[in-house]
């Protein structure tokens, strides 16, 4: 038997070897682009400690070039050389242990250097220790030789030494690739710069004093423009971290630094998350907000064109883990973090990587981060995730703080302007008692004049504000109703349609009243139906309701609780009212009325359905308190749930998953309109909510 | 009486929470010479009492939508899933494009209906997938495959995200609402994490694809 036979023989030792061809591919594979290449030799300078890396790029422009890259670090013995210098895809570097610097190591597989090495045909290693500043190592490694071996193994290289006498060396290490296969492009060049400037978070006031430097005039002018450090022209700055126990922190400040705004873990993680903690490294974030236009810069100090090159050039959020920088994140073609597509969807309060900078700082000391051996950014586990997901959770609260700041901003603006406006009235009056007697009247003429225009025109706007509300109510009404229309009258009309086809076909004559009738009946109830929809979406559009009238609140409720009738029934919901004494009015457009009560009461029938409600109850019910009138509908829903009860008047926000999140916010404008207030109740004595709207009147 | 493979089915059960959608169905129903029975509620807390009500020649005919009335707790995909799981053979009418079917219960739903009006052939080609498929025969289209699915985007506005199962195809992401996987997968998800699922790979159109018995990796 063979089995038997082997094992009588005597055994042979045997190592598994590599051929060269496998080390030029791996050297091709890992790190294609001049600029990668060099950062990963540059991150050896870091790693031995260097203060200054410089990289000088001779003839590049074409095939045959030369590239030094030079460091004052604690260069290298024989040994180390031997050991660590020359061992692929193991790398002496332990990122949990710390240089003489206090540095955590960014090289990790050793592969790196080796792409940089075989850019061209020959490499020049020439090094000196820390320890022995009297010798000088090097090593010629000429790769065309190297590639012409069978094994790597069988290639043997030669460290020699020579001695420096008694002024020795400066210690460092200098790697000369020489003879280039290829050229390299300006484009490229420009990369190399943008990407060395980046390496050691240039933003940063302490760089921990490591400096890589280009030789080239690209660089100068990056670096000019890096310096010029526009941080102080950002709208905002948003600061945020965590904590080492995986809870977030975040505050925004203003231009001048003052604080608007801060957030507690609670506020960051969305609430579909719970109280989550982010699983991942201890981390800061720092975004800079530009408003990037000409009246926001009109009072400061630097050029908006400036600025807006600046951000062109280096905008985007970086990623530097354990101080240098990581690609591609914040790079010229990325979004890591999605910011564009969210911009586009909410323009006024998204930031994009055009319109802001910003840095995640990470200080991982347990390696729970993990780059990509082609480094092409970090393996996607669940602490980079969560890295992510913080980033876009503190940026998803600021766009929340936004929010409310443009809603306050808008009704600030709307008061202030109505009191602005009688001040200067007053003011021109007082203005027209110094002018002579007799011009006094012509004045006061051309001034009424213009005052009845401009008020005309001012009523021209009200209506058309008035209607974009009406239109966002006939809307949302159409769309709920709509979705009530296919699902059930249409369906049984179509159904009903189809049997009588079908028993049309199978009888005929005086048959037809036993076999069709009934069918034919369910037609014309659905049908019915379908007209009261479009009743509802046509009363909603009369232009005689948005002219100023004398409204009688309480025939406008019962109006509309009469078209909503339907509606009740075919949802199960039973209407209780509950009206106190009296005929409370006041003056105002009876659509602004008709708005706040139809929202509210859509928003109760598309709560039932939501939550599948047993039990549905809307109870209405009106007083009079200190001259308003006070209207609460509360309802048997679920209540306000999954949102904050001061985020439920933002536009936009539901929790809905069809809602349009527009409702609530036309009842609170609506109300405000009439020079009223509105307040809500999670959970009320039904269950659900409640919403209690005050409008002042003028008599009941 | 119909007969479909070696089943002898006299009855047919209308779940619709519309008094008047319940009668058209009845009307198809009758047309073909079966009983119809109409259920006018569908409580969680009496499913159990409606189920043991249904005889081996019932099968079902039940609507999508069930909550607009005050009718029942759930959609029709949920009422359906229970049925199938008991041997109930039946068929689910939805002729509203996207129509939310939840994922993991479209396993259990081999006789989706979703023509806008459904003919006497229609629902008898879904009694008769559904009773195939209760006998261990599924079409290929609802064969169950273990297979990778990787996570593309989410949608946290939406509580979604759009997964692409490679098996199936490369190019399309398929929308899964995050309430229709385990809560031990949601936390999880996350763009570009994978997992295994239970997919019919087979599937012609996107909306047909059910995932069941996910796995962390």
């Amino acid at each position: 038997m063979v089995v038997q036979a082997v094992s009588d023989l005597q055994s042979t030792s045997a190592h598994l070897r590599f051929s060269t061809g496998i080390v030029k591919r791996l050297g091709e594979e890992l790190n294609p682009t001049l600029s990668k290449s060099i950062l990963e030799l540059a991150k050896n300078a870091y790693d031995a400690d260097a203060t200054e890396c410089k990289i000088e790029l001779q003839d590049v422009s074409r095939p045959g070039g030369t590239i030094i890259v030079r460091d004052n670090g604690d260069g290298m013995t024989p040994s180390q050389i031997a050991d660590g210098w020359l061992v692929l895809g193991q790398s002496s570097k332990n990122p949990s242990s710390r240089t003489r610097l206090g540095r955590i190591p960014a090289g990790s597989k050793g592969l790196g250097r080796l792409a940089a090495l075989r850019m061209g045909r020959d490499t020049l290693l020439s090094t000196t220790s820390k320890q022995e500043k009297t010798l000088r190592h090097e090593l010629t490694i000429k790769w065309d030789e190297f590639d012409n071996a069978q094994i790597a193994e069988d290639f043997a290289l030669k460290i020699t030494t020579r001695s420096g006498g008694h002024q020795g060396f400066t210690s460092g290490t200098e790697v000369r690739i020489n003879d280039l296969r290829s050229a390299c492009s300006q484009m490229e060049v420009k990369r190399l710069a943008r990407e060395l400037i980046l390496l050691a978070d240039p933003f940063d006031d302490n760089p921990r004093g490591f400096h890589p430097e280009l030789c080239t005039s690209e660089f100068e002018d990056l670096e000019l423009l890096v310096q010029n450090r526009y941080f102080n022209d950002a709208e905002f700055h948003l600061s945020a971290e965590i904590c080492a126990n995986g809870e977030a922190i975040a505050k925004i400040v203003d231009w001048r630094g003052e604080l608007l705004y801060e957030a507690k873990h609670s506020d960051i993680v969305p609430k579909s998350k719970g109280r989550t903690r982010y699983r991942c490294p201890p981390a800061k974030f720092d975004l800079w907000v530009f408003i990037l236009n000409k009246d926001t810069f009109s009072s400061r100090r630097s050029a908006i064109g400036e600025v807006r090159r600046w951000l062109k050039d280096f905008g985007g959020v970086h990623i530097y883990y354990n101080n240098l920088r990581v690609n591609p994140y914040g790079g010229p073609d990325d979004d890591w973090l999605g910011m564009n597509l969210r911009r586009v969807r909410s323009p006024e309060e998204r930031p994009g990587t055009n319109t802001s900078i910003g840095r995640v700082v990470v200080h991982d000391e347990k390696n729970q981060l993990s780059e990509k051996t082609d480094r092409s950014g970090f393996i996607e586990n669940n602490a980079f995730r969560d890295l992510r997901s913080f980033a876009r959770d503190t940026m998803d609260w600021m766009a929340k703080c936004r929010v409310k700041e443009a809603e306050h901003r808008r009704h600030r603006a709307r008061t202030t302007a109505a009191k602005q406006s009688d001040i200067a009235q007053l003011e021109f009056m007082s203005k027209i008692a110094d002018v002579p007697r007799e011009m006094q009247d012509v004045i006061k003429d051309a001034f009424s004049l213009y005052e009845s225009s401009r008020n005309r025109e001012v009523n021209v706007l009200q209506k058309e504000v008035q209607l974009y509300r009406t239109l966002s109510t006939a809307g949302i009404t159409a769309a709920t109703f709509a979705h009530e229309s296919i699902a059930n009258p249409i369906k049984i009309v179509r159904h009903s349609v189809a049997a009588i086809e079908r028993r049309a076909k199978k009888f005929s004559g005086e048959l037809f009243s036993s076999h069709f009738k009934n069918p034919i009946n369910s037609a014309k109830r659905a049908l019915s139906s379908f007209t009261v929809l479009a009743n509802v979406t046509l009363s909603l559009l009369d232009h005689e309701k948005r002219r100023n009238t004398r409204l009688e609140l309480h025939n406008i409720l019962d109006d509309v609780l009469d078209t909503f009738s339907p509606f009740f029934r075919g949802a199960d919901v039973k209407v209780i009212k509950k009206l106190v004494q009296g005929s409370p009015f006041l003056r105002g457009q009876r659509a602004a009325v008709e708005s706040i009560m139809t929202n509210l009461l859509n928003n109760s029938i598309a709560a039932f359905e939501d939550a599948g409600t047993q039990g549905r109850i809307i109870e209405i019910s009106t007083q009079i308190v200190d001259n308003n009138w006070c209207l609460s509908i509360s309802d048997s829903g679920p209540g306000i749930i999954g949102i904050s009860k001061s985020d439920i008047w933002l536009p936009g926000q539901t929790t809905r998953k069809h809602g349009t999140g527009l409702g609530l916010t036309i009842v609170r404008d609506a109300v405000l309109d009439l020079g009223g207030s509105i307040e809500a109740v999670e959970r009320g004595p039904h269950g659900g909510a409640v919403i209690t709207v005050y409008l002042p009147i003028i008599g009941a | 009486m119909l007969t479909i493979g070696d089943r002898q089915i006299e009855r047919a059960v209308i779940v619709d929470d519309d008094p008047g959608a319940r009668d058209s169905y009845q009307y198809l129903i009758e047309d073909m010479s079966l009983t119809p029975l109409k259920v006018s509620e569908v409580r969680n807390g009496n499913l159990q009492s409606f189920l043991d009500k249904i005889k081996p020649s019932d099968v079902i005919l039940c609507d999508f939508h069930l909550k607009q009335r005050d009718y029942a707790q759930r959609n029709g995909d949920w009422v359906m899933q229970r049925c199938f799981r008991e041997g109930i053979p039946g068929a689910l009418c939805t002729s509203i494009d996207g129509a939310p079917i939840r994922r993991d219960y479209l396993r259990y739903i081999p006789g989706l209906l979703r023509e806008v009006v459904p003919s006497p052939q229609d629902l008898r080609l879904a009694w008769r997938r559904c009773i195939e498929e209760l006998a261990g025969k599924p079409q290929p289209s609802r064969r169950p495959w273990r297979t990778l699915v990787r996570v593309g985007d989410v949608d946290e506005e939406h509580k979604c995200f759009y997964a692409v199962v490679p098996a199936w195809n490369t190019r399309v992401k398929v929308r899964i609402d995050l309430d229709n996987v385990p809560e031990n997968i949601r936390n999880l998800v996350k763009p570009d994490y994978r997992f295994h699922a239970l997919v019919n790979t087979g599937a012609m159109d996107s909306a047909d694809l059910f995932f069941d018995e996910w796995e962390e990796n």
